[in-house]
Order: C-alpha cells, then sequence, then structure tokens
C-alpha cells in the first residue's frame, strides 16, 4: 500500500531535495576548491599593509572577493551550481593576482600586476560583469581608478629610483648592505625588491634587439621612429614621422626618467598614443635606456 | 614581385562581388574572386581543402566562395587559418578585436561540412598579458573546430621571450614553439620566425637544423604545409615583411611536390606561386595593414567607419587532389552566410 503523505510532509520533502540537493553537490568542486567556507567570515578584510591606505580600501571592498584567500562569500554560494560558478572565477582570478599574498611576489611579478592592474582599471574592464550583477557598488568609480593608479604610480616610479638607487650605491655601499637600504628608497619594507644591478649598455642592446626591433630601428623609420639619438631628444622631432596628436603635444624631452615612463607603459605617461608595448621589468628598461643612451 | 602587387588593385568589396562571374579561376588556379574581396580590405580566415595532397582555399561567406565550395567532389579534408586578432588592442584601428575575433569564430562555426583544424598563424595578443591570452583563450574555446594549431607573432613573444605564449599556447613545442604533425597524410610544420631583426623576422639556426631534420624521413609525393607569423618570402623587405633566412628553409622544401606556405603578419592576403610552392597571407581578425608601400610605415590602418569588417577576414582551404589547382579562398567578417 503506498505511503499516504500529508501536504505539510511533501511540502518538507520537496524542500529537502530543493536544497539538500544543492547544498550535497557544492561539496564537489568540478572547477577547482576555492575553500569558499574553510575560514569564518571577515566583517573586514585584511589586505597587506604594503599597499597605500587608499588603494587598499578600494581593493579590499572591489577586488578582494575574487583576489584574495578572504572571500566575502554570499549564502547561495553554498548551493551547487552557484557554487561551482563561483570558484570558477575565484580560483581563475587568484591565480592571477591574489592580493593576501602580495608581499611574496618578487619586484619583477609585482611590476607587472600593477601595470595589469593599472590597465584593467583604466579600461573598465574590472571587476567583470557577472560580478557587477550581483555587486553594484562594485563598479570602478572616478576615484577609485585615481586611488589604484596613484598607487601603481607611485610604486613603479620607487622600483625606477631603486634602479637608480642601486647604480649609485654600488659606489658607495657594499652589496651586503644594499638590501636594507634598499627597502627605505623602495618604501615597502615588506616586499623584496629585486637587487637591479647598474645599468648596461650591453645587456641593452640584446634587449632592444629582442624587444624593439619588431618596430623600430637605430638608423629608419619603421612602425615606429627611428632611434638612434633619442636620448636627450624632444618627443616627436623625427620630421615626417606620422606621430600621434597627444605625443606631438607633450614637448617632453627623452631622458632616464621620461624613457623609463614611457616605456613602463606609454598611454600611462601620455593618454592616446600610438605605442602599444610596455617593458615591464625595471631591470630591462634601465639596460635599454642604457643602450639608447649610447646609440647616436 | 609584380606577381605580389596585382593583388593591391583591388576594387571595392561590392565591385568584386559584381566583376566575381567573369573572373573565375584563373589558368594558375587560384581563385583570384575570394581573395581580391579580402584585399579589398575583407580578412578572416581561409578554409582549405586538401585533396589528394594539394590544398585548395577560400575565404569564408563570400557568394562566390560558397557557390564553388570545394567541398564538393574529391575533398579530403579542409582547415581554417586565422591570424592576428592582437587581443588587447584598443586603438582606433580596432576598439573591439575581441568582438571581431569572436565574429570569426562564429564565421568558422558556419562554415558548411567540418573543417578538421584550425591554424593561427600569429600575433593572438597585443602585448602577451596573461589576461590577454586568457581572452584570447576563451573566444577560440568556442570554436567548433577543436584541433587547433597555433605559432606565435612578435607581439606574443617580444615582451617575455615567449615564456607566457609557451605556458599557455605552446606546450608541447620545441625550442621557441616550433613543431610538425601529420595529419590525413599531409605533413604540417609550425614555425616561430617572429625574433625580429630590423623588423625583418628570422628562424635561426637551431630552428633550421631542426627542419631540416624533420623533413628528411619524408617521401617527396608528402603534401607539406607549412605556416608561420611573418612571412617566409620576401614581401616587402622594406618594410621587414620577409624571413632573413627563409630562403634556407624553403630549400629544404625544394624537393617536395607540393608545399603550401601561410603567413599572417601583414594583415592583409597576398599569394604567389612559385614552381612546387605556394605562398598565401591571411587577413587580420583584427585590423587592416596598408598595402606595401602605399602608406610611410606598416601600422594599423583606420578605416571608415562601417568598413571595418569588411577588411577583417578568415581562409578556407581545401586539400584537393593532385592535379586540381591549388584554392585559397579568403572571406571578410561581414560578408554574409
Amino acid at each position: 500500500m503506498p505511503m499516504r503523505l500529508t501536504r505539510g510532509e511533501r511540502a518538507a520533502a520537496v524542500l529537502l531535495i530543493v536544497l539538500g540537493v544543492p547544498l550535497l553537490l557544492a561539496n564537489v568542486h568540478p572547477f577547482g576548491n576555492a575553500q569558499l567556507f574553510a575560514a569564518p567570515r571577515m566583517q573586514q578584510v585584511q589586505l597587506p599593509q604594503s599597499i597605500p591606505v587608499g588603494a587598499r580600501s578600494v581593493l579590499a571592498a572591489d577586488c578582494a572577493d575574487c583576489h584574495s584567500s578572504v572571500t566575502r562569500t554570499p549564502a547561495y554560494g553554498r548551493f551547487a551550481p552557484v557554487s561551482w560558478l563561483l570558484e570558477r572565477d575565484i580560483v581563475e582570478a587568484r591565480q592571477h593576482l591574489n592580493l593576501s599574498i602580495w608581499d611574496s611576489y618578487d619586484a619583477d611579478k609585482q611590476q607587472e600586476l600593477l601595470a595589469e592592474i593599472a590597465q584593467q582599471a583604466r579600461a573598465g574592464h574590472m571587476p567583470p560583469p557577472q560580478y557587477l550583477l550581483v555587486h553594484r557598488g562594485a563598479r570602478l568609480k572616478q576615484e577609485d581608478v585615481a586611488a589604484l593608479l596613484g598607487w601603481v604610480h607611485s610604486a613603479q616610479a620607487a622600483a625606477s629610483t631603486a634602479t637608480a638607487a642601486v647604480d649609485t650605491l654600488d659606489s658607495v655601499v657594499p652589496p651586503a648592505q644594499q638590501k636594507s637600504v634598499m627597502h627605505l628608497v623602495s618604501g615597502s619594507p615588506q616586499s623584496q625588491p629585486a637587487q637591479l644591478l647598474p645599468p648596461d649598455a650591453t645587456r641593452g642592446a640584446d634587449l632592444f634587439n629582442r624587444r624593439c626591433t619588431g618596430c623600430h630601428s637605430l638608423t629608419s623609420n619603421h612602425e615606429g621612429p627611428r632611434l638612434g639619438g633619442v636620448y636627450g631628444r624632444p618627443s616627436a622631432s623625427i620630421a615626417g614621422f606620422p606621430y600621434s596628436a597627444p605625443l606631438t603635444a607633450a614637448h617632453i624631452t627623452w631622458n632616464e626618467q621620461t624613457l623609463d615612463k614611457w616605456l613602463t607603459d606609454p598611454d600611462a605617461f601620455i593618454s592616446g598614443v600610438n605605442m602599444d608595448f610596455r617593458v615591464p621589468k625595471p631591470q630591462e628598461r634601465a639596460d635599454i635606456i642604457a643602450y639608447l643612451k649610447q646609440a647616436q | 614581385m609584380s606577381k605580389l602587387h596585382e593583388t593591391n588593385d583591388a576594387p571595392t568589396a561590392v565591385e568584386t562581388k559584381k566583376g566575381a562571374a567573369q573572373q573565375d579561376q584563373h589558368k594558375d588556379g587560384i581563385d583570384r574572386r575570394g581573395f581580391l574581396s579580402c584585399m579589398a580590405w575583407a580578412g578572416t580566415g581561409l578554409v582549405w581543402t586538401m585533396a589528394g595532397g594539394v590544398p585548395t582555399s577560400r575565404v569564408f561567406g563570400t557568394a562566390s566562395a560558397e557557390a564553388q565550395t570545394p567541398h564538393a567532389a574529391g575533398a579530403d579534408f579542409s582547415f581554417v587559418q586565422i591570424s592576428d586578432s592582437h587581443i588587447g588592442f584598443n586603438k582606433a584601428a580596432n576598439p573591439d578585436v575581441a568582438g571581431t575575433l569572436q565574429a570569426a569564430i562564429d564565421k568558422i562555426n558556419a562554415v558548411p561540412g567540418s573543417p578538421d583544424l584550425l591554424l593561427h598563424t600569429g600575433d593572438i595578443t597585443q602585448t602577451a598579458r596573461a589576461s590577454e591570452f586568457d581572452t584570447a583563450a576563451q573566444i577560440l574555446k568556442g570554436s567548433r573546430i577543436k584541433d587547433i594549431h597555433y605559432v606565435p607573432g612578435e607581439h606574443d613573444t617580444a615582451t617575455d621571450d615567449a615564456a607566457l605564449y609557451l605556458e599557455r599556447f605552446g606546450k608541447g613545442t620545441r625550442g621557441l614553439g616550433w613543431y610538425s604533425f601529420t595529419h590525413r597524410g599531409v605533413h604540417f610544420v609550425g614555425l616561430n620566425n617572429s625574433r625580429q631583426v630590423d623588423a625583418m623576422g628570422t628562424l635561426g639556426a637551431e630552428q633550421l637544423a631542426w627542419l631540416k631534420q624533420d623533413l628528411a624521413a619524408l617521401t617527396p609525393s608528402t603534401p607539406i604545409v607549412v605556416f608561420a607569423h611573418i612571412p617566409l618570402w620576401m614581401v616587402y623587405p622594406e618594410w621587414g615583411w620577409g624571413t632573413s633566412d627563409g630562403e634556407q628553409a624553403l630549400g629544404y622544401l625544394k624537393r617536395f611536390g607540393s608545399v603550401t606556405v601561410l603567413n599572417g603578419h601583414i594583415h592583409q592576403t597576398v599569394q604567389k606561386v612559385e614552381g612546387n610552392v605556394s605562398f598565401h597571407t591571411a587577413c587580420s581578425t583584427a585590423f587592416p595593414q596598408p598595402a606595401p608601400g602605399s602608406a610611410p610605415s606598416a601600422g594599423p590602418m583606420a578605416v571608415p567607419a562601417g568598413k571595418l569588417r569588411s577588411v577583417l577576414g578568415v581562409t578556407e582551404v581545401k586539400y584537393m587532389g593532385r592535379k586540381s589547382p591549388l584554392a585559397i579562398v579568403d572571406s571578410s567578417l561581414e560578408s554574409t552566410t
């Protein structure tokens, strides 16, 4: 004889299935396990103190759910298949950039990530649409972008200063003591700036051939203008070369500082220029600049 | 060089279609209609068909190409070439390169029959950023053709000496991304000539030595398809559109009866047949470049609003019977099908 359930019992059974099955399935992790509920939910997201407070609060509010180990997972994240989608995005996001371990990235990696952060923030690609759908307030406002760019630029400047500082230090401070001085110079006591070598034109020549000669030569204009004598030259000064309007209007002189900023990210230095290539590593930039300085 | 330049007198896309009826196949067997429409700045990709060791190709979606689709008789298989997606590029010449790559993939998914392979001849990304490789991979995942083979362009390699490219798209390849494989009797060779000296591509001694050895065991009747980013032959040395040691590689290929060389880099189609070797460059899925010598320098070319998709393309190649003509057809992203 079939068992007869009351209406209440049926409802309970349906509820059990509707909630219970997704809850159970959430224990399966087809796209990777992001350990979403492993740690107690934080009221305040803690990110490394080495990131300046303005940028840190933007990152904590709008980025840390995916780009840190302290994800504030919403309650519905306990249910599959939502849990799977969350995990897929979060696992991938942490692989790219995990702000919780910012201090353990080496200087080169940090510079690379900084350039990436600046680019993503400026372009408005982050946070992605699926996140904004639920977290409407997370769209980066102008002041948020400014805070992030402020951090990026100061950190890039610090790295360049560090390069120059090592150059100077070499003559006065024994290498063993340089590291402690470097921390002061870079202003970031937790991060480990790579020991930058003094700029070297020979290494620069090799790098020039690996990085630049697709578009530039020293002697003739290609997709980019000829670079012989670029050091010390005013910007956009090769007659007849079709420079972009912003570069033509820039009126800067190419020296260590301007070339370093330019090579770090041309668009961040002067918005709207044509060159779309960057040299993320401070050491490589320093070496290339040393080469250009002597390539007259 | 004169043979090259004839492709540059292309009329506009509309005119090409009108004139296409009389134009059919020339005596050298190249389907000029197809690539003319690409030269009218269409460019997406090429579908190639192999039959009995000779490839024929057509661009996607042109009316002419559909009419004489070589799926018909005797095709052994077909494959598709796309190139120069430049994911990450965001300047005026094309602010939506992801959108145009997606359009190319949509076009590929609509190709009748089912091409076996998809070749991407480099410059997948603009500056080899991880996020750019991700976006490209995401879009390419949508391709109905799952067997995809890549070679790197200088945009994929110049920032970090190909490190990220090799990790993302070059797993299992040799050296800086070269490799070979055989598909249904056709030997495919992917080369990396994206290391540039004064803008010109180079292969280098190590890769050349490998190529020589890779080809050594093959019989002369084996059909060969070589694909690399920068043109292996001298399209326009003034702009670096060639490979300085390409001649040496082509020397190793002389003894083979059917050799097809597929390149990208110059963002327009140029074709040439020299003896047993047919050369073809594909359009970009991102933006066009000026025809050789028609501008002060190479570089992204902005086209009038609404025209962009007519100058981007996909190439379809059909490998047909040994006696049949080479048929390479390029189609624009704009054309219907």
